[in-house]
């Protein structure tokens, strides 16, 4: 059984968004990190960029094969999580934690409404 | 769709929370809960045990078996002892590779022959439409099961359970033994680059008994269960190639660097070819790549400056080296250790440099 926090919201590609304020933190999830086994490398977004709804804004890679991260919201990125770079098994170790990918402003927030909540993403994740 | 083979041991991978993924027509584990650093580095510090019972044995036996083989594999299999092993392969008639294979001399005139797992029935019907008359070939594969012991700690867990003193074996050398109570061959073989480690082959009915005796010995000593990630991050640090990656029909052996391998004086199935390829100048080498953190796939393209000079043929991260290493086949102007290439891995350049093999040596026993 995976970690799904409360007060998070979920993706159907398996992102977690905090909001922390007008900022959305954004990371994968426990059932994510641990079907992608290690994770050795991971191609963070540039700050600055722009990334739309559910489209690919990185990259994460396991020993076996590269995996694309989705953006759970449409938003500038204000910052990324440099520490992934050299050490990249903390989205293994604690991904709701210090691993966290990406944080960025949403310019739709009403596209929070279509994220599901703990409650709905522990469901989708038993289908 | 065929169904998918499995091994004995598949319901025992599933209790442990394996992910199974399909190798060659057969589901295997990928990995289990541990995932494959842990695994690859309990191999190297403690001791790995692998289900390899996908992979084939066959049993060439006949007055003529020697003179068969001969005619077929690239290795001279002349003067082998009683349970010693080469490690040669089979070609066609352009020297290409048909597979790779451990060939054991067996008292008699028997040799018994470890193949790939999706290579096995192509192997037995290329080995049976060569072979003399009086000379047969048994697919064991019904009846046997093949495990792989293999760490520093391979002779500690296998003394709690065989009384023959299997630390004296030499590489490539197979006897019979009872391990766990069941009649074995052990040869000390392997594909993780391991000084010490072993290959049993036992009844296939013996499978979850031998399985279960291995894991209650080594458990106390660190031994994990290992799937195929792993399996493939030992074998790539050391450098030991994979059929179907750095060997194919696309591929020779001179190629592949593997030229210890063929013996050009010998009359076999593609020694023509290769003669005139080694005349002419091998145009193709496989080299081992260098990179940073970033792992570059089988298929990536290699360039020297603006110039597609090769490709990819397994890549992965290495954990007991930290860096992300691969084996590419490149034009021979570029296969000099040192030469600095780059991977375009979706649309940026890794840089990758030329080292020496292997990326990893097992220390000595």
């Amino acid at each position: 059984m995976s970690n799904v926090p409360a007060g998070l919201k979920y993706s159907k590609e398996h992102e977690w968004v905090k909001m922390d304020g007008a900022v959305a933190v954004i990371g994968i999830t426990d059932h994510a990190q641990g079907a992608l086994g290690d994770i050795v490398f991971v191609e963070l977004p540039k700050v600055g960029k722009v990334v739309e709804y559910m489209k690919p804004a990185g990259v994460v890679e396991s020993v076996k094969a590269a995996s694309d991260i989705y953006s759970p919201l449409t938003g500038k990125i204000i910052a990324v999580n440099d520490g992934l770079t050299k050490s990249p098994e903390q989205i293994n170790q604690d991904c709701y934690g210090t691993g966290w990918i990406f944080k960025l402003e949403p310019t739709k927030p009403a596209e929070l409404a279509n994220l599901l909540d703990d409650k709905a993403y522990t469901a989708f994740l038993s289908k | 769709m065929p169904v998918a083979n499995r091994t004995a041991l598949y319901d025992t991978h599933i209790a442990l929370g394996a992910k199974v993924i399909d190798f060659g027509g057969w589901d295997m584990p990928v990995d289990y809960p541990t995932h494959i650093i842990q695994e690859h580095n309990a191999t190297r510090t403690a001791a790995g045990l692998f289900d390899t019972g996908h992979m084939g044995e066959l049993l060439v036996e006949g007055d003529n078996a020697l003179e068969s083989l001969q005619a077929i594999v690239t290795r001279d299999l002349a003067g082998m002892e009683d349970g010693q092993g080469r490690y040669t392969l089979l070609t066609t008639g352009e020297g290409t590779v048909i597979d790779d294979l451990i060939i054991f001399k067996q008292p008699g005139n028997n040799y018994y022959i470890v193949t790939n797992a999706g290579t096995r029935e192509g192997d037995a019907a290329h080995i049976r439409s060569h072979l003399m008359k009086g000379v047969t070939l048994t697919d064991l594969l019904p009846e046997t099961h093949k495990l792989d012991l293999q760490g520093p700690k391979t002779w500690e867990i296998l003394e709690k359970l065989c009384k023959t003193p299997l630390r004296k074996l030499k590489r490539f050398r197979m006897i019979n033994a009872d391990v766990a109570g069941i009649p074995s061959i052990v040869s000390r073989s392997g594909y993780t680059g391991e000084t010490c480690g072993v290959e049993l082959f036992f009844p296939k009915n013996d499978a979850v008994k031998m399985w279960n005796a291995l894991m209650d010995a080594g458990k106390p000593l660190g031994l994990l269960p290992c799937g195929l990630g792993a399996r493939d991050t030992l074998r790539l640090e050391c450098c030991l190639p994979l059929y179907g990656h750095e060997l194919s029909l696309q591929i020779t052996p001179l190629e592949a660097g593997l030229d210890w391998a063929v013996s050009l004086e010998k009359k076999f199935i593609g020694a023509v070819a290769l003669r005139r390829q080694k005349q002419d100048g091998v145009p193709r080498a496989l080299v081992a790549l260098k990179l940073g953190r970033q792992p570059a796939r089988a298929d990536t393209p290699v360039f020297s400056g603006d110039k597609n000079v090769g490709i990819v043929t397994s890549g992965t991260f290495g954990p007991s080296v930290g860096y992300a290493i691969a084996l590419a086949l490149v034009e021979t102007a570029s296969s000099a250790v040192g030469t600095n290439l780059e991977l375009e891995v979706r649309g940026n350049r890794l840089p990758a440099t030329v080292v020496e093999k292997p990326f990893y040596k097992s220390p000595k026993a």
